[in-house]
């Protein structure tokens, strides 16, 4: 089918119409150059008279001007494509929204994905998704973009040359049949919770019964997978769940950025963090780590430790746990530091008091430490409670040690195949040589990457997977949950699921599709009892994403006691931790510019990583942020520049994982260095927390491309703290201070609606979803790293990140900005062309055509809000200008531009209700960042309407404004953040 | 006699001038009268005059959201695959079919990209299509009847007056973000 182009398609070639076009003076205009006939003779005559070259130029441009200004009135033409056959449900101009399921992580969001013409646009959370109730994180609101990514494959390969599915499926059969007479096939996948894959899997193993399956992670899960079955005797899955939970401890897990789920844990940790919901409980964080994460910044407590102490934390919680139960656990005695073991008393107490209703967390890939967190969560009662066991039979978790031996045989020369999809060793194994070596012995590599990667360089086949927004596919999600995902775009080339290519290879003749559904029919459908008919049934799982009414099976988990050890060995030198960035995650999209360019959360540094060093750290070295230094352990070295990280655990080095790619699309080669081969293989797993590590400085510097720079509030009291009990009262001293000032403008006449906005900062957690949402939305242009260093960044919302506190152990609280639409906008009064005005409901509107590009508004702005046009920044990647949204213009060089409060949703909300001839409703729209923001800390309704929740909000709770005294009448105010110690 | 003569070259420059910037350059972008011709001559008189197929037959994309839309080629061919099968016109159609590829039609009516139009809300409004189309009825090639400059869209909602539910001049009058954004 071909590629439906998009309507509208710029024509470049300049047509005239002589005989249609208003013309000088009588005479048809086709052509610049041409004058009407006598004007050049008289241009020459005045010149003549003259006799002055100098004078001759300046009437002579004078009048070329004004013919090629007013032949200007013809514009290009446009063709407009209309469909050969269109769809019945598209209608041009008007979204359709398909639920699916998100393919950034393994966590399986749901998603509401919004196209447009056929193609999607804008991902959005399913509300009705049983974990993720609407979330999404950076990562799935980023992956809209790497479906357009150019450097994806575009057709099968064999051998480098573009070959057709036809001749591979004539061509591959035959050698596996091969593969698997000489030696074993294997299939490397990430971790794979598709019960419908895992089928089509067991047919290919029918096929070729000396195969092997083995998941992989870079960034492994697998100890805490493994620890199950040690502790509990159920190879199992855990679901975490905070929805009743009153202490959560956290040991290393950044369970709100990067590890396991965030957007599930975020949704229940802001719920039971609101103080006035729960009139006056309030879970308490407590997060002992070493790296100074994004869940650590929102804890109640934080406990910096170094790196390889988490370990020892662990063993002294379960010592204090274990004493509390009186259930005692075995293991080793270890000597630890008396401040640590003071701490740990006071969290184990903590922990005691609010048995059952506790969880504790580990983000540790040590077997013996998630042993210990199990035994912990045991005896607190917590098991079947905050957490359940999933039987993993639905599942294929990757297995470090699994993968190890694999290696090994592939260094030995007996695996005879390698085949791979969503894992990329080429790039992320710790020892690239070893694996060098170990494919360079296999005599048949097929990669279904759907872009080119380290790993599928080496392969003889390519056969390009899809991108997950063309896919169907199925998850288990546990406790008889499945969602769905449904391609929302044909796919875009010659690629094909990778699902499908096995069951050819197995000789199967259904496609994916078709197996997905006898799959549901045979084991789900079954086991539901709400629809009779399939179709029914499985209309309805592909309208909603998912289905939740199956009947699960649990299986009997029985704790047994466990044998522990934490004993690490000597302890020299550093401690270095490798970790996931909330953007960039383990490396597969680092070929996304706007995760690229997404400031990270805590460092606020776009397009690079860097080696993290706390305060003390780094003045004993005699390094400050930007100077480079050189990490070694062993015969490993990495020369990366410094950032000095206030918080960060002592005696530590931090560095962030999956940069440093080299085959990758141009956004992502050469961003960073790689980290990976710090890792270790040791007690069965990949340790990504490394002792005996040596920091040397270097010679050079380097600049860090940093968004914020300025830490200091200047005593404005910009972030408000208030205590639990505060938050409760009902006076109103410590919020909205603002008395009624005079102002020397008139008031705003009142329009029907008055649109703001309440952020709470409570709530926030730093994720920075709102962020790449409102890029999505708006077309928010990607300016790259020597423009972040100028401050050009363009993002309309920014999260900005405040320490309190001392050096070692601050407080941090982030507050996301964005334009404030003031009543009185310092912005409106300078503009000399009137670009920027004020609605009749409140918004400050920045109209993108008249902007002649001051940038006086900018200077006026006390919030620093608005964002310019420096350069060209729109797009010319014909790919990249799909994920455009229609809705709103795409601004050019010389425009400023800022938060709308997506006045393109608002009118869409408007005409909605106008429809219904009705006025605008609470839930009619969303914006952007409300909508995508996973702890609902953004609420954006009508101010003018009593009854919606954004001033219910502001008048029980009584938020403040950014700046009272500046007396801008800002129309979004703060909910103070409540603090629980 | 030289310096009145060059007076009056001058003045006959200056003049040329104002009458090219005042005049002319307001009607840059102005592609009022616009009649191009298309890939297929399809004929609205035709179908809308002789055939009183209604507008919103093939341009049911005008009450669902922003654009009217060009219609479908199968559309087309709901009537055309049986009325004048034979015509070198609906040849063209079935060429386009066969050989899967959209038919260019050259677009008449075209607002800048910083406008917002919403055709929807217009004809939920009961605003007859003529009356910014002009008598589509009796053209035979599409042209562009109206100027569609921003005064003229202004003229008619500052003349609109009352109209339920709401007033039409407060919805538009001095925000700028209602169609520019």
């Amino acid at each position: 089918m071909p590629l439906l182009k998009w309507m509208g398609t710029m024509d470049d070639r300049i047509i005239d119409a002589p005989k249609y076009w208003q013309s000088i003076e009588g005479q048809p205009v086709s052509d610049a150059d041409e004058f009407p006939s006598g004007f050049v003779e008289e241009i020459f005559e005045v010149v003549n008279a003259n006799k002055s070259r100098r004078e001759f130029l300046t009437v002579l441009g004078f009048s070329v001007a004004i013919p090629a200004l007013t032949s200007c009135h013809k514009i290009p033409v446009t063709k407009a494509l209309g469909f050969l056959n269109r769809e019945e449900d598209t209608v041009p101009g008007v979204a359709n929204w398909y639920a699916s399921t998100c393919g950034g992580c393994e966590a399986a969001c749901g998603l509401l994905v919004k196209t447009r013409e056929g193609r999607p646009i804008k991902v959005e959370g399913n509300p009705d998704s049983p974990h993720s109730r609407g979330g999404v994180c950076a990562v799935g609101q980023a992956t809209v973009l790497s479906l357009y990514d150019s450097s994806r494959f575009i057709q099968p390969l064999a051998e480098g040359q573009p070959t057709t599915w036809a001749a591979i499926d004539g061509k591959i059969p035959e050698l596996l049949r091969t593969a698997n007479s000489q030696g074993k096939i294997v299939l490397i996948t990430g971790r794979v919770s598709s019960p419908s894959t895992l089928a089509v899997i067991a047919k290919f193993r029918a096929k070729y019964p000396n195969f092997e399956h083995i998941p992989y992670e870079p960034f492994s899960y697998s100890a805490l997978f493994e620890s199950f079955e040690k502790t509990h005797g159920l190879s199992a899955i855990p679901n975490y769940s905070l929805s009743d939970v009153d202490t959560l401890v956290s040991v290393g897990a950044d369970f709100l950025g990067s590890w396991y789920g965030p957007v599930a844990f975020a949704k229940d940790y802001s719920a039971q963090r609101d103080v006035s919901k729960r009139k006056g409980a309030m879970l308490r964080h407590v997060q002992v780590e070493a790296l100074m994460s994004v869940a650590g910044s929102n804890a109640d407590l934080r406990v910096p430790v170094a790196a390889g102490d988490e370990t020892h934390v662990l063993a002294a919680l379960v010592r204090e746990i274990s004493t509390l139960s009186g259930r005692s656990i075995e293991f080793p005695a270890l000597q630890l530091d008396a401040g640590l073991l003071t701490a740990v008393r006071a969290i184990a107490a903590d922990l005691w008091k609010a048995k059952g209703k506790s969880l504790v967390l580990s983000g540790s890939n040590r077997v013996d430490d998630q042993m210990a967190v199990n035994a912990i969560n045991e005896l607190l009662g917590n098991m079947g409670r905050s957490v359940k066991l999933v039987a993993a039979t639905e599942f294929a978790v990757a297995s470090d040690t699994r993968f190890e031996n694999l290696v090994s045989e592939m260094v030995g020369g007996k695996i005879s195949a390698l085949l791979s999809i969503d894992a990329n060793p080429g790039y992320a194994y710790y020892a690239p040589e070893r694996w060098k070596s170990g494919v360079s012995k296999v005599p048949l590599q097929i990669s279904f990457a759907d872009a080119p990667n380290e790993t599928s360089k080496s392969a003889h086949y390519i056969c390009p997977g899809n991108h997950f927004l063309e896919s169907w596919n199925d998850h288990a999600l546990g406790s008889g949950k499945y969602g769905l995902t449904q391609p929302t775009i044909q796919p875009l080339r010659a690629t094909r699921m990778f699902q499908e290519s096995l069951l050819r290879w197995a000789g199967e003749t259904l496609d994916y599709y078709d197996f997905i559904r006898s799959h549901w029919k045979a084991q789900i459908f079954s086991r539901q009892r709400r629809q009779l008919l399939f179709e029914g049934f499985w209309s309805q799982a592909v309208h909603d994403g998912g289905i939740d009414v199956v009947e699960a099976s649990h299986a009997k988990a029985t704790f047994k006691n466990p044998r522990l050890n934490f004993d690490l060995g000597k302890r020299e030198g550093l401690d270095l931790i490798l970790y996931q960035k909330t953007g960039i995650r383990d490396g597969r999209h680092a070929n996304n510019p706007w995760l690229h360019e997404l400031p990270d959360p805590i460092t606020k540094v776009t397009w690079d990583n860097y080696a993290q060093l706390a305060p003390e750290t780094a003045s004993k070295n005699g390094v400050k942020t930007g100077d480079m230094i050189s990490i070694q352990k062993g015969t490993i070295h990495l020369s990366l520049p410094v950032l000095v990280q206030p918080g960060l655990g002592t005696n530590t080095v931090a560095v962030a994982v999956g940069y440093g790619r080299s085959e990758c699309g141009k956004a992502g080669v050469g961003v960073g260095k790689n980290s990976y081969p710090f890792v270790a293989f040791a007690e069965g797993n990949y340790q990504r927390i490394q002792r005996g590590v040596q920091i040397t400085k270097a010679s050079g510097h380097y600049e860090l491309a940093l968004t914020q720079t300025h830490h200091v509030m200047e005593g404005r009291d910009l972030v408000r703290e208030v205590s639990k009990a505060e938050a409760l009262s009902t006076a109103t001293a410590l919020h909205s201070t603002q008395k009624e000032q005079p102002s020397m403008w008139p008031e705003h006449k009142p329009g029907e609606n008055r649109w703001g906005m309440a952020i709470d900062l409570s709530k926030c957690t730093g994720c920075s979803a709102c962020v790449i949402s409102c890029q999505a939305e708006n077309n928010v242009p990607v300016v790259g790293r020597e423009e972040v260093l100028k401050r050009r960044e363009m993002h309309w919302i920014r999260l900005d990140r405040y320490y309190s506190g001392n050096e070692s152990n601050p407080s941090v609280v982030h507050q996301p900005i964005l334009c404030q639409h003031c009543e009185n906008a310092p912005c409106e009064t300078v503009c000399p062309v009137l670009a920027t005005v004020h609605s009749s409901d409140g918004l400050n509107q920045q109209v993108y055509n008249r902007c002649v590009g001051t940038r006086y508004c900018a200077n006026n702005c006390p919030y620093k809000v608005r964002r310019f046009n420096w350069f060209e920044y729109s797009q010319d990647d014909a790919w990249g200008r799909m994920a455009l949204n229609p809705d709103i213009v795409v601004r050019s060089r010389g425009v400023m531009e800022k938060c709308s409060f997506c006045i393109q949703r608002i009118q869409e909300g408007r005409l909605k209700a106008k429809k219904e001839g009705r006025k605008v409703a609470e839930g009619d729209f969303k914006v952007a960042c409300q909508q995508s923001c996973p702890s609902d800390a953004i609420v954006f309704g009508d101010l003018a309407d009593p009854d919606s929740k954004v001033a219910k909000l502001l008048e029980h709770q009584k938020g403040y404004q950014l700046l009272e005294e500046l007396n801008v009448r800002p129309r979004v105010s703060f909910l103070p953040k409540v603090r629980n110690p | 006699m030289k310096k009145i003569v060059t007076g009056l070259l001058v003045l006959t420059v200056i003049g040329l001038f104002v009458e090219l910037a005042a005049v002319q350059a307001k009607k840059i972008g102005n592609t009022q009268g616009y009649e191009p011709d298309q890939p297929i001559s399809f004929s609205h008189k035709i179908h809308a005059g002789e055939n009183k197929i209604n507008c919103r037959y093939c341009h049911f994309a005008s009450e669902r959201g922003r654009i009217a839309g060009i219609p479908p080629t199968q559309l087309c061919m709901n009537c055309h695959d049986q009325v004048r099968k034979d015509s070198p016109e609906i040849a063209k159609l079935r060429e386009a079919i066969a050989d899967q590829r959209p038919i260019e039609w050259v677009r008449v009516h075209e607002l800048p990209a910083f406008v917002y139009f919403n055709h929807s809300e217009h004809v939920r409004a009961e605003v007859n299509c003529q009356e910014c189309h002009g008598p589509v009825e009796s053209m035979t090639r599409m042209r562009q009847h109206s100027s569609l400059t921003m005064g003229w869209c202004l003229d008619c909602h500052r003349n609109m007056g009352n109209a339920p539910p709401h007033d039409i001049k407060t919805a538009t009058g001095g925000d700028c973000a209602r169609c520019h954004y």
